[in-house]
């Protein structure tokens, strides 16, 4: 606080005029940023969740209705409660295995090292909908999957239930994750010295009390982030759900999109909208706490 | 479990539980670290060529030598961080080299220290007791204790990177002594102090030392702090020991030319051996005779030699002119260093030694450009084969 004041300070020296007119300018961008992408969407959302319905028309009078629809309705909080697992099975899942790959690459001589997370990273550099096609290929009734299991004699006819259920919708969304997940997790491995390692080796810690103590702790806001970032993705995304969920086991995404869409009740979609970026907001600072206390913590 | 722990004083429990021997007796008189043909290859690269070494218990030891020249590899396979290509390490007479780290009786301390950045002061200090499963309130007691013996009371809340580098350094003592290792090894632990601080580590290393009585051994590139400290030196040259000896026998007994250039200046000459007595070398070099003393006994004559004198073995201007061990040569430059004097003499072409001398009040009648003449006593010239290095200095 203290450094940034003086800075601050200092920096004020210099030709005021010129600089206020610099600072104008900076502020006046970021603030009409903020404005473009930030107020206005959200604000259409928080209007729209309290608006009403009259037939087919948006009423644009203070009300609670959209609200009361989804306390009302248990179908909305088996929805969202489903979602909001699937979401978290997903996250585990996802920092389960990019952990593990995640050390490894950390661990390697730094020439390797760059070379193995350009290739973790190579899936993003497909389009996100080529990827989620790409599953409909591999697990579909003819798919490649199939296809090799029928071929080994595992199975005589093709398994259906591989695509168009929450499996595929699954293996998707942790398939999509984990590059994002790998990042922030590899970064925090990769910070950590050998020679802290060494030394907890030094001082008595077996390799697993080395793991346990030392390097974990010290990864654990790398895997709130991983985590986090699987999380939100998973939570919100209504693409993978519909290309591969089928019709079992609807998320809130695709609800939502029908609320704006064939259901056509803009103000319950914002109210859900919103209910889902509350759900998120709540869970990402709890999640980022826990990783920071963790790292901190003796 | 080995490490289970038994209630007891500061000074005696430490490791001796973590090795499931309790040969008391051999204790005693084994040494605190013996090395055997121990070496280490990266590659083709020789990093520790066939190290034969062994300190005695309570001994502050230091392996000197330039950087690259596998002393911290060295240490590192002593403290189990480094696996050996061959050799073996023996820790009190029990055999090692296959034990891992935290099973070895010995604690490094780290040249960048590699405190636990997500612990505290205490935290840190703490760690080695946890792992060796000690009941907390014991732990704590021996905690305060070593903190405050490295002057770090207070302090036990920080963090490491509240702590300015001495405070690390010292927190880094404080980790590696408190759970009582028999050995405390030290990689440049002072490399990355400024000069001030690192006299004043200086100071506490070797008062921790006389405290807690246990072995120390230090790998260092600085030879006046392996000389204001150690006991005993082992002086590396790529992957060798080159000699072993107290910081006086070094400087005045060098075996090999590299021990002689590395500790110290020393003033040096090529010539050719014309007779020898034993140890007794005369040799020519150009218009120079010089009797000396040979480091590696009798050499026929003709053969190749050079020869080093410490410059403050010679001495200027005196009634001397014998034709031996005397050399008629310009003064270049004195230059005036407090309590001493600094001559640069040409004593044949192209070839320049220093000459120290003590200063008085007197001021110095010697100005450059001026002839004189130095000497110097046969005991003070040393006489070094070619064959006595294995890698020839440039001359």
């Amino acid at each position: 606080m203290k450094t940034t004041e003086t800075e601050r300070a200092t920096r004020s020296q210099g030709s005021p005029r010129g600089d206020a007119g610099v600072r104008l300018a900076l502020n006046g961008t970021l603030l009409l940023w903020l404005v473009v992408f930030v107020v206005l969407p959200l604000g259409s959302v928080l209007a729209n969740a309290f608006w009403t319905m009259d037939g087919a028309f948006v009423v644009k009078d203070l009300s609670l209705t959209s609200f009361s629809t989804i306390l009302e309705n248990p179908v909305y909080g088996k929805v969202l409660l489903r979602t909001l697992v699937n979401a978290l099975l997903v996250a585990f899942v996802a920092v389960a295995l990019a952990y593990p790959l995640a050390y490894l690459v950390s661990r390697e001589s730094s020439r390797i090292r760059n070379r193995l997370v350009v290739l973790v990273l190579l899936p993003l550099w497909m389009g996100y909908l080529m990827r989620i096609f790409a599953w409909q290929i591999l697990l579909g009734r003819q798919g490649i999957v199939n296809s090799v299991l029928m071929w080994l004699g595992v199975t005589n006819e093709p398994i259906g239930g591989l695509l168009y259920g929450p499996v595929s919708v699954w293996i998707a969304l942790v398939q999509i994750s984990i590059p994002f997940v790998f990042v922030p997790i590899y970064l925090s491995l990769e910070r950590i010295p050998d020679g802290i390692i060494e030394s907890s080796r030094d001082l008595g810690a077996s390799p697993r009390k080395s793991f346990t103590r030392i390097v974990l702790p010290l990864s654990a806001p790398g895997i709130a982030i991983g985590f986090v970032f699987a999380f939100i993705q998973a939570f919100g995304d209504y693409v993978t759900p519909t290309l591969l969920g089928g019709s079992r086991g609807i998320l809130i995404g695709r609800v939502i999109v029908s609320q704006f869409g064939i259901a056509y009740n803009p103000p319950l979609g914002a109210a859900l909208g919103l209910i889902v970026l509350a759900v998120t907001v709540v869970s990402v600072v709890v999640v980022l706490r826990l990783g920071a206390r963790e790292a901190v913590l003796e | 479990m080995s490490s289970e722990h038994h209630s007891g004083s500061l000074i005696d429990n430490a490791s001796r539980s973590k090795d499931d021997q309790s040969g008391d007796s051999a204790t005693g008189q084994s040494p605190a670290i013996e090395l055997r043909g121990l070496s280490k290859k990266y590659g083709d690269l020789d990093a520790v060529r066939q190290l034969e070494l062994s300190i005695r218990s309570g001994e502050f030891f230091t392996l000197l030598g330039p950087s690259g020249c596998g002393k911290s590899t060295t240490l590192r396979m002593v403290a189990g961080l480094e696996a050996p290509t061959e050799g073996q390490v023996y820790l009190e007479g029990k055999d090692v080299t296959a034990t891992a780290p935290e099973r070895r009786s010995t604690s490094t301390v780290f040249q960048d220290y590699a405190l636990f950045p997500h612990l505290t002061v205490l935290g840190n200090v703490l760690f080695p007791l946890r792992m060796k499963r000690l009941p907390r309130s014991e732990g704590l007691d021996k905690a305060n204790k070593i903190l405050q013996l490295v002057g770090l009371a207070g302090l036990e809340d920080r963090r490491p990177e509240q702590l300015s580098g001495g405070q690390r350094q010292r927190v880094a003592l404080a980790r590696s002594l408190v759970w009582r290792p028999r050995a405390l090894l030290l990689d440049e632990p002072l490399a990355a102090l400024d000069f001030q601080l690192r006299r004043e580590m200086q100071d506490m290393l070797k008062e921790l030392q006389s405290e807690v009585g246990i072995t120390f051994m230090l790998v260092t590139h600085d030879q006046t702090e392996a000389f204001s400290l150690s006991d005993r030196i082992g002086v590396m040259n790529d992957g060798r020991l080159e000699q072993v000896g107290t910081p006086h026998e070094l400087y005045y007994q060098p075996r090999t030319l590299f021990v002689a250039t590395f500790l110290g200046n020393i003033n040096l000459i090529r010539g050719q051996v014309e007779s020898s007595d034993n140890d007794r070398v005369v040799a020519r070099c150009g218009p120079l005779r010089v009797a000396g003393r040979s480091v590696s006994g009798s050499i026929p004559p003709g053969t190749d030699v050079t020869i080093g004198i410490r410059p403050e073995s010679i001495r200027q201007n005196a009634a001397h002119t014998a034709a031996i061990n005397t050399a008629t040569c310009r003064v270049l430059s004195t230059t005036f260093l407090g309590s001493q004097e600094v001559t640069l003499l040409e004593i044949a072409p192209g070839i320049h030694w220093r000459c120290y001398e003590e200063r008085g009040r007197t001021t110095s009648n010697i100005k450059g450009g001026r002839t004189m003449t130095a000497t110097w006593d046969a005991e003070d010239a040393l006489i070094f084969t070619d064959s006595d290095d294995k890698k020839k200095l440039p001359l």
